[in-house]
């Protein structure tokens, strides 16, 4: 029981990470990562939305007819991300400015439709809320990491701090946003493909030692037909 | 098919269900606009906040047919003398945005009964312009630092590099266009703005 839902916390985190694995969200994602905090913004209210929709979704799973599955979910979304709108315009006027209609926009972001399609309309309550939170703080770190190395680049700032005078300009526009963004991707995977390398491994040295351990001449045997 | 077959059907049960979520999200929506809408008002205050950083005394000027505007690709919607120091608040509609217009809060500074130049702006509503976060304090701080005569108007490109360097030139390009637009009101209808703005308070 513990290990499904650190599997999927860590999918939703790590290995499918909706940014870097899935690519999805690209919208916002070029949109808003020239400044770290409207990135972390971003983050923050999709993290909430995904959530609450995956809740709503995976509640009414059972209620809501295969036919028109589609259209019942983007009114749910539509009106989290309407409310949502509401909330942050009264109580955040900063931050609602900050995101302009990329806030809107969320309706259509393919993480939270893509997550009620694939995730929330076949598991239960908690599973879902699990996997809206862990896939919109994997949304949310990706966003402000490269939300912070663009805005060093761009603006010599960090979060709006000022650190360094020398800029690159291009980093404040969205095609540096999309130089960075394909960067992160290839370290993202390559990080991955390390790592998974030396889990496989890891695991093949294990099951190796296993083997020989149970039957060491017939083990051996086995083991040599295999490698040929 | 029959009523009772209709009744029974997946057709109706889909636009049942449909009508139900419609339902609940359509009263959902309406609480949470009564909680928490922004009125004018409050709109006001926070831009005249966002300024001065304090909130200041000022006198609404009653627009009425007889003001007149020099651009048609600005449009003035409401004006006020701030009393704390005498200079004029516009709010002030700028075209040829990226989609869409911007509309902004321009502090008309004032010497005496003539036009100074712009103070500090701060942008209101932008409606289609997706890139207008890109625009912070210092890109609007720009305008006040341009010397600015009689007859001057803000140009992209021309008064200052850093005005096409933010990434969203046509939301600066509206920008201008609402300044431009306040800075002429005020400077076309300086005497019918003082006789009013006196009168008012």
């Amino acid at each position: 029981m513990k290990n499904k839902y650190a599997k999927i916390t860590l999918d939703g985190l790590i290995f499918n990470n909706p940014t870097f694995m899935l690519v999805l969200g690209t919208c916002p994602t070029l949109g808003l990562i020239s400044s770290a905090s409207s990135a972390a913004g971003m983050g923050l209210t999709v993290v909430v939305i995904l959530t609450l929709s995956n809740i709503l979704i995976s509640a009414m799973r059972k209620i809501i007819p295969n036919a028109v599955r589609i259209p019942a979910y983007i009114v749910i979304i539509a009106t989290l991300v309407t409310l949502a709108r509401m909330v942050l315009e009264k109580l955040v006027p900063d931050l609602y400015d900050s995101l302009g209609g990329f806030l809107a926009l969320i309706v259509v972001n393919c993480i939270i439709l893509g997550r009620a399609e694939a995730f929330a309309n076949k598991h239960n309550v908690l599973e879902s809320a699990v996997d809206g939170l862990a896939n919109g703080f994997g949304f949310t770190c990706a966003l402000t990491v490269m939300g912070i190395v663009c805005e060093f680049l761009g603006n010599g700032s960090v979060f709006g701090l000022k650190i360094m005078n020398f800029t690159v300009g291009m980093f404040a526009t969205p095609a540096g946003s999309f130089i960075i963004y394909g960067l992160s991707i290839a370290l993202f995977t390559y990080i991955m493909d390390v790592f998974m390398r030396s889990r496989r491994v890891k695991e093949n040295r294990l099951a190796r030692e296993n083997l020989l351990d149970k039957n060491p001449e017939g083990g051996a045997k086995e083991l040599a037909a295999k490698e040929v | 098919m029959t009523a009772k077959q209709f009744f029974k059907s997946q057709a109706f049960k889909c636009i049942v269900v449909l009508l139900s979520i419609l339902l609940v999200c359509g009263i959902l929506l309406t609480i949470f606009n009564s909680l928490f809408y922004v009125s004018a008002e409050e709109k006001f205050d926070r831009a005249v906040k966002k300024i001065y950083g304090k909130q200041v005394e000022t006198v609404e000027i009653k627009l009425t047919d007889e003001f007149t505007t020099k651009f048609s690709n600005s449009s003035v919607s409401e004006a006020y003398k701030v009393v704390d120091d005498g200079n004029y608040l516009i709010k002030s509609t700028g075209k040829q945005g990226f989609g869409g217009d911007v509309t902004c809060w321009v502090v008309v500074r004032m010497d005496g009964n003539t036009v100074a130049g712009a103070g500090n702006i701060a942008i209101d509503k932008a409606s289609g312009e997706s890139y207008v976060s890109k625009i912070d304090k210092s890109e609007l701080a720009q305008f006040s630092k341009i010397e600015y005569t009689d007859g001057f108007e803000y140009e992209l490109g021309k008064d200052g590099k850093d005005f096409i360097a933010t990434g969203a030139s046509y939301t600066m390009r509206a920008i201008s266009n609402a300044v431009n637009g306040a800075i002429a009101f005020v400077s076309v209808n300086s005497a019918l703005i003082t006789i009013t703005g006196d009168d008012a308070q």
